[in-house]
């Protein structure tokens, strides 16, 4: 699409632009000024300039006695082992979909797609009843095995797409030198996987760090909670200052929103990459 | 090698799965009574019954060396979701301060996992030094499994000097005199009634609140406990005042249903509303917050004259004892301290702000004002043990909700008997009442 | 393998069917375990009345007969479709429209991207929380602009009110989306033909012309697929909603999900709750069917 020439229209579409980030960042902005103010200050409401400044204070209370600290390193506890299992099982079975025959290859890369579909709501009370028998309600691994488990299918098809786009060349070339199957899996294909690992990477622990639901139905006590859940009840609890929810919810975003500034662009094509293969 | 690699990397998967999917706690020489409970550190307004769990614990402990008592607090919505996996698990505590309503209780009582405390009752003597609603309450088909906890009243606290310079009495006699009262304080300009309807406990404790106003103390227990109907004279009257007319006369904060409760916390802190329609357990909210007026409380008046107060209470919450207490003695021991014992009674309401269901006189009680305010007002009163406490869970979730579907017209008032006496008979043939459980 | 039969006819494909096997074995089994059998045993489980603890009853297809009595299930769906709706309405169009600004714009691209999508990162608690202060009557920002704008009679209270609490959490929700869609269009328009516009131009079209007949028909595809994802997205709201009303006021803003978690874990139905979470799920399943098959039409033309 041409690059609009016209001054006129340059500053409707500037203007409409600028005015949409705005809208876009409000709510962000409050809430920083929000997690600077003390809560004195905050007397006025939420949404008024402020004139007094605590920042220290609020975040080491809502990071001590709001327990921040511990529900970050819940948050990590559950976030890295459900991303190595999506990243191990996803490549391994996206790279048979994409170059290997097996009988049943289409049957089950239906099933596949077909999980990708799948509502959690759909298997979370099984689950409850399964992880319940388990011994594992309460635990951190019934998050991460959850989730992650949850996150193959879609994992396994990125990492198929991914796999498809490589030329087939490069293997007949690994093999005519000599490779086993497997070791030109390995020494051929499993290098160049290191754009698509970041994607999913970032994409799945976006979804692991972010989720909500599924530590609600599984953890209850306040020793496992990870960020999302955490800063609810901590929210529920403070109701009349919201300075120190403020400060929680910096703490809970603050690790994502780092990763975007630096890894912008990769970020953004990882998250979309889903909606366009799926 | 590369086959190594990928072994590597699957054992450490299996490891750290095994690590952080198993206990954390390791072996102690001593015996450690695992208590779960709901006195939270870090919400102000629970700090002064932390505090007296804390010290509690520290006399009991000391009394019993050799006893650890590990406590894990937790909100009452938790605690409700973490009890019964946690039970079925066998990870459950020795003892659990929860709510004690039939649709909680219920399944876990049948499924045997609670122990029954009726001989304790009785051999510790607890007959006859607790009031009787601390046993009634956690009874179900005659096993008494629990320890009533908190009396918890839901009158109206008020803002004294507003109500001083508009010149209001302090116990309007009867509705008309709130509602008389009411008006003048909303031409006055202030918030007459400091209520808010997004919050579920709002809705049902108000709703519980005016149809205990409005109905005879017996015909409400006979609905409660023997299965009559709730259509009875006062009920639909209780709904169409409290949702329909007063919602009308503004008496509320403006847009109720969106009020959650740090706004109306808020209208009464700032002194926007002369009243605060909540419980006892906000009375920590006033120490720590309010500065600069006194604060008072009265009784929802009855809807005629004639007809006797009749306030609504609640034990809704105490402790129950794992059927599978790894040390049962100790359990009971602990309990008999906290529940039973003079000490522990004084510093519950001392230090606390609570009032455990300890029935005998206390030398050297030093009661805080507003605590105190509420005893006096409750003096020689009607007393029910609300809804919460003997209705099935849907008619929970119904009483949770429907204040704000009445507000904003979705169901009439007399829809909303309609449906009340629906859930009810409802829960009854399921066995959801503690007139209908049974094992 | 030897070399010989490595260099027979199987192009493209590597290894052994055992191989082939063995790779996907651990994705597939696992997924089988907590992903497919879930579901089957969710059908098991809504065959019976269990409390969450303890053993479970047979009942056979009470739970189903129940469903279909029950209105507030009907409901709940219907909002889910207003929900579904409402965000292709506050998101895929606002972000539809935000691309093309964004690519017809010439500086600065990078950076309102970022800011644009920036909302996608955050947890969904943090949305509900931030936005539930917008809203609040008292001292939220939006009544407060109202007022500033004479606009007082509209100042109400948005998450309490039974009309528009559902439309508030959408715009929530919509905050979080639109950015999401943009960058999915911005990669679709890049891909398409300047020559058609130049002629467009030549022939005399304007703007909108020029959008109806030459943009949104090679995007054609895209725009499709995006809908689809947002409208089995919507299905599967719970977080929002939940934080932000509970289902309230009353019922209404009750979805599927907050009303499967409702009756599981407050009224102790977990049977019924499966049940209802089949239907869910078979409602999903149905909506995918549909994309596969448009996917293959539209892959024919």
């Amino acid at each position: 699409m041409r690059q609009a020439r016209t001054l006129s229209v340059r500053i409707v579409i500037y203007t409409f632009l600028i005015l949409a980030a705005i809208y876009t960042l409000i709510p962000a902005v409050t809430m920083v000024l929000t997690a600077l103010r003390s809560p004195q200050d905050l007397q006025m409401g939420p949404f008024t300039l402020p004139r007094e400044f605590t920042v220290i204070k609020n975040f080491t209370q809502a990071w001590v006695n709001g327990r921040f600290n511990i529900y970050l390193k819940n948050s990590i506890i559950q976030t890295i082992p459900s991303v190595l299992i999506v990243i191990s099982f996803a490549t391994l079975a996206g790279f048979s979909f994409a170059k290997m025959r097996f009988p049943g290859r289409s049957v089950l890369f239906f099933v596949l797609l077909g999980g990708m579909m799948i509502p959690f709501q759909a298997v979370m009370i099984p689950l409850y009843f399964l992880f319940n028998r388990l011994h594992l309600i309460d635990t951190h691994a019934a998050v991460f095995l959850a989730i992650g488990v949850l996150g193959i299918p879609f994992g396994t098809f990125m990492m198929r797409s991914f796999f498809m786009s490589l030329p087939n060349q490069l293997l007949e070339a690994a093999r005519l030198d000599g490779c086993s199957d497997f070791g030109a899996f390995v020494r051929v294909m499993l290098p160049l996987t290191y754009p698509a690992w970041v994607s999913l990477i970032l994409f799945q622990s976006m979804w692991s760090w972010n989720n909500f639901l599924v530590p609600l139905i599984f953890i209850f006590t306040d020793e496992l909670r990870p960020l999302p859940l955490g800063l609810m009840f901590y929210s529920t609890r403070y109701t009349t200052n919201y300075t120190l929810v403020a400060a929680g919810v910096l703490i809970t975003i603050f690790p994502l929103v780092i990763l975007y500034i630096f890894l912008q662009r990769k970020f953004i094509s990882s998250i979309t990459m889903g909606a366009l293969t799926g | 090698m590369y086959k190594r690699l990928l072994l590597v990397v699957v054992a450490i998967l299996a490891v750290s799965a095994l690590v952080f999917a198993g206990g954390q706690k390791t072996k102690e020489a001593q015996v450690v009574l695992k208590v779960w409970d709901q006195f939270l550190e870090t919400d102000d307004a629970q700090a002064g019954s932390l505090k007296a769990i804390e010290m509690m614990g520290a006399n009991f402990m000391a009394k019993y060396p050799g006893v650890k008592v590990e406590r894990t607090p937790m909100a009452v919505e938790e605690m409700t979701n973490a009890f019964k996996p946690a039970l079925a698990a066998g990870k459950g505590p020795d003892i659990a301060y929860s709510e004690m309503g039939v649709g909680f209780v219920g399944p876990i009582l049948k499924a045997g996992y609670l122990m029954d405390l009726t001989p304790h009752w009785k051999e510790r003597g607890w007959n006859d030094k607790l009031y009787s609603m601390a046993k009634d309450i956690p009874t179900l088909a005659g096993v008494t499994f629990g320890i009533g906890h908190e009396l918890e009243f839901v009158p109206i606290y008020y803002n004294r000097n507003i109500l001083a310079k508009v010149g209001l009495p302090t116990q309007p006699k009867t509705m008309a005199e709130l509602e008389a009262g009411a008006d003048k304080l909303l031409a006055a300009g202030y918030i007459p009634l400091g209520w808010g309807g997004k919050d579920w406990w709002y809705q049902s404790n108000f709703t519980t609140s005016m149809i205990w106003a409005f109905v005879d103390k017996d015909k409400i227990d006979a609905a409660m406990y023997r299965g009559a109907s709730w259509k009875i004279p006062g009920v639909q009257e209780a709904i169409d005042t409290a949702f329909v007319k007063w919602a009308k006369k503004n008496f509320y904060i403006p847009n109720p249903t969106a009020i959650a409760a740090n706004e109306v916390d808020m209208m009464f802190v700032q002194q926007k509303a002369a009243t605060h329609v909540t419980g006892s357990w906000d009375i920590n909210l006033y120490v720590t917050q309010v500065k600069d007026f006194d604060v008072g409380a009265m009784l929802f008046p009855p809807a005629r004259s004639g007809k006797p107060f009749n306030t609504v209470s609640f034990c809704g919450s105490g402790y129950i004892v794992n059927s599978a207490a790894s040390n049962p003695k100790v359990a009971i021991d602990y309990l008999d301290y906290v529940m039973a014992s003079e000490e522990a009674a004084k510093i519950w309401i001392e230090v606390g702000n609570k009032l455990p269901p300890y029935k005998n006189k206390i030398p050297g009680l030093q009661v805080n004002e507003y605590l105190q305010d509420t005893l006096d007002v409750l003096a020689g009163q009607e007393v029910t043990p609300g809804l919460s406490m003997t209705c099935p869970p849907e008619v929970m979730s119904f009483l949770q909700k429907s204040a704000a579907m009445v507000l904003t017209n979705q169901i009439t008032p007399a829809q909303w008997v309609e449906e009340f006496e629906r859930l009810w008979a409802k829960g009854r043939a399921e066995g959801m009442t503690r007139d209908t459980f049974k094992f | 393998m030897t070399r010989a039969s490595a260099l027979k006819g199987r192009s493209g494909t590597v290894g052994s069917p055992l191989m082939g096997l063995l790779f996907v074995l651990p994705a597939i089994g696992a997924f089988a375990l907590f992903g497919l059998w879930p579901i089957v045993h969710s059908f098991i489980i809504s065959l019976h009345e269990w409390p969450g603890i303890g053993p479970m009853t047979f009942v056979g297809l009470k739970n189903y007969a129940r469903m279909m009595r029950e209105s507030l299930v009907g409901l709940a769906f219907l909002n889910n479709t207003i929900y579904s709706l409402g965000i292709i309405l506050m998101a895929v169009i606002p972000g539809l429209i935000l691309s093309i600004l964004l690519v017809a714009s010439m500086r600065g691209r990078l950076l309102f991207q970022t800011i644009f999508f920036f909302p996608r990162l955050l947890t969904q608690v943090v949305v509900a929380l931030v936005w539930s202060w917008l809203f609040n009557p008292v001292f939220g920002l939006v009544n407060k602009l109202l007022i500033a704008i004479g606009l007082e009679r509209f100042a109400i209270g948005w998450l309490g009110d039974p009309t528009w609490a559902l439309p508030a959490v959408i715009l929530a929700a919509a905050w979080t989306y639109y950015g999401f869609c943009m960058v999915i269009f911005m990669a679709a328009l890049q891909n398409t033909d300047p020559f058609l516009y130049d002629a467009a131009l030549i022939d005399g079209a304007n703007g909108i012309q020029i959008f109806l007949h030459v943009t949104v028909p090679q995007i054609r595809h895209v725009l499709t697929m995006v809908i689809v994802f947002t409208l089995i997205d919507s299905f599967k709201v719970f977080d929002i909603i939940y934080l932000m009303t509970r289902g309230g006021p009353g019922d209404k803003t009750q979805i599927m999900a907050t009303y499967i978690y409702r009756e599981a874990f407050r009224h102790n139905y977990f049977g019924y709750a499966a049940a209802v979470s089949i239907l869910l799920t078979v409602v999903v399943l149905a909506i995918s069917v549909i994309i596969v098959r448009l996917r293959e039409r539209g892959a024919e033309t």
